[in-house]
């Protein structure tokens, strides 16, 4: 046994050296929490590493950009928007096979012509040349017709432009144009609605008069009808649904208040302090790490952990920064 | 057993358990591990191994399971100590991994020397301890635990096979093996096991 044959030496040697202490248990909680969402997002970002891409050149030119291609094939060929991230399943179409296809492939870059559709539950992150962004819901389709110009046939399309030219969301019962702003387009069967969060969008429909809808609004319109223009908070949770699809900027050096500006635009609300000490210390400071891969308001957690300062969402539709 | 690089690679498929027993096996020993480097500020030691775990969990698709988990941690965790002096200004002195340094090798040969009551031997005792502790933590496995249930709390062998939900049998079979993990870590440390008798320990 064991037990009646060790020799006293090593369990002199252990005795002396004593219990090793234990971390205090807040410390333990503290990294923990921390710990446990660097894990979940080095898991999810090697799951979106394995979604891969074929994007064919059948696939990425329709039947009308065939001909336009054999025509200018360095025009058609060149990319319009590179894909972000994508999370779930989405599909492409194949116009040589006909068919819907999972893209098996690693092509982040997209042609003029590519049709992509997302799956139940399944959401996509766009980049349009000039830099504006396209948040796909789930359960939406659309074309990459132009360089600024989308066809959605159904589902629903966010677009952040931050660029000198209008992004164009084309549908079947009208033209949404952004005037450098932030908004969603949704379409389903007879009705098109469109809500801005900044800015303001112009509706365009065949043999109608252009009408605007602006920020903290929503425009509705059904087929056969007039449209219509009622309220719609820009920091309601309903915007929600596109936060795993924002990208966070690189922090590292950068000054927090940027930071506080960036994360507040994607809450849709107005950043504000609460006094301009509090203020003038988001500009002293430097972050330095990454948020890569986090949502906004995880972001905010993680990166304010850091400082002494902290930060609240009252209904006014700001975002307060305060004192720790 | 379960190695070192199939835990990593269920902790990267999402696997929650295997997190969490990633976390409870190698957090203590990390913190250890930064506080004694960081001079006892446990602020520090928090920070350096938060550090440690994210950009652990980052670079983890890169561990090809060559050194073990624990000592590829442990590197991570020295770059973040090394960062943490960079922006707090401070110096902090390098200490060596165990393995390299060679007053080391002095204090265990003074393990035979006669114990007295002085200063000098207090400080001995101390670097003793943190020693033997960071053999322990440097150990495989649970083997640091069991030993130190074993002789320091002193429980029965039956107690330690409860709280690792093992037979009797199995629990003696991994004392005797995390003894003789204690010993080759220990004759690594002093160079010669003869000189030490560290065999016969």
């Amino acid at each position: 046994m064991i037990e009646s044959t060790q020799p006293d030496t090593l369990a002199a040697l252990l005795r002396a050296a004593g219990r090793r202490p234990e971390p205090p248990a807040e410390v333990r909680e503290h990294v923990l929490a921390a710990s446990r969402i660097a894990w979940r997002r080095a898991v999810a970002l090697r799951r979106r590493r394995r979604i891969t891409w074929a994007l064919a050149a059948s696939v990425l030119v329709a039947a009308g950009g065939l001909s336009l291609w054999s025509i200018h094939p360095a025009r058609t060929m060149q990319p319009i928007a590179t894909l972000d991230l994508s999370l779930g399943a989405i599909e492409v179409f194949d116009s040589k096979a006909e068919q819907w296809i999972t893209p098996h492939d690693d092509t982040k870059l997209l042609t003029a012509g590519t049709r992509l559709r997302t799956r139940d539950g399944a959401k996509v992150a766009l980049r349009l040349a000039d830099g504006a962004v396209l948040r796909v819901a789930p359960s939406t389709e659309l074309t990459l017709a132009q360089p600024h110009r989308v066809e959605l046939l159904r589902g629903t399309l966010y677009a952040h432009n931050r660029g000198q030219r209008p992004v164009v969301i084309a549908t079947p019962l009208g033209t949404v144009i952004d005037v450098g702003t932030q908004f969603e387009v949704h379409v389903d069967g007879a009705s098109l609605r469109t809500r801005v969060r900044s800015g303001s969008v112009r509706l365009e429909t065949e043999g109608g008069v252009p009408v605007y809808c602006n920020a903290g609004e929503q425009l509705s319109l059904e087929s056969g009808r007039s449209p219509a223009i009622a309220p719609f908070a820009p920091a309601d949770d309903y915007w929600s649904w596109m936060a795993p699809l924002t990208s966070p900027p690189s922090i590292e050096g950068l000054p927090l208040r940027t930071f506080l500006t960036w994360a507040a635009e994607e809450l849709g609300r107005s950043l504000r302090f609460a006094t301009p000490a509090i203020e003038a210390r988001a500009e002293q400071v430097r972050l330095h790490g990454s948020v890569d891969d986090l949502t906004p308001l995880q972001a905010l957690d993680i990166v304010l952990a850091g400082t002494s300062l902290s930060y609240v969402l009252p209904d006014d539709g700001t975002m307060l920064v305060t004192a720790r | 057993m379960e190695t070192d690089l199939q835990i990593a690679k269920r902790v990267l498929a999402g696997d929650e358990a295997a997190f969490e027993r990633l976390f409870e096996l190698y957090f203590p020993r990390l913190y250890r591990f930064a506080l004694v480097r960081l001079d006892g500020n446990s602020d520090d030691a928090r920070d350096a191994v938060q550090i440690t775990f994210c950009r652990g969990f980052e670079r983890l698709d890169s561990f090809r399971g060559e050194a073990s988990l624990y000592a590829w941690l442990c590197q991570v965790c020295r770059n973040a100590i090394f960062d943490i002096g960079r922006e707090r200004k401070r110096v902090i002195a390098p200490r060596c991994s165990i393995d390299e340094d060679e007053g080391i090798a002095a204090i265990l040969e003074s393990l035979a020397a006669p114990a007295l009551d002085e200063p000098e031997t207090r400080a001995w005792r101390s670097e003793l301890a943190h020693l033997i502790q960071a053999t322990l933590d440097c150990l495989p496995e649970r083997y640091g635990d069991v030993l130190e249930w074993k002789y320091v709390d002193g429980l029965p062998v039956k107690e330690i096979a409860r709280r690792l939900d093992l037979g009797p049998k199995a629990a003696e079979s991994l004392l005797m093996r995390a003894r003789q993990a204690f010993r080759e870590a220990i004759a690594d440390l002093s160079g010669s096991a003869d000189l030490l008798g560290v065999r016969n320990l």
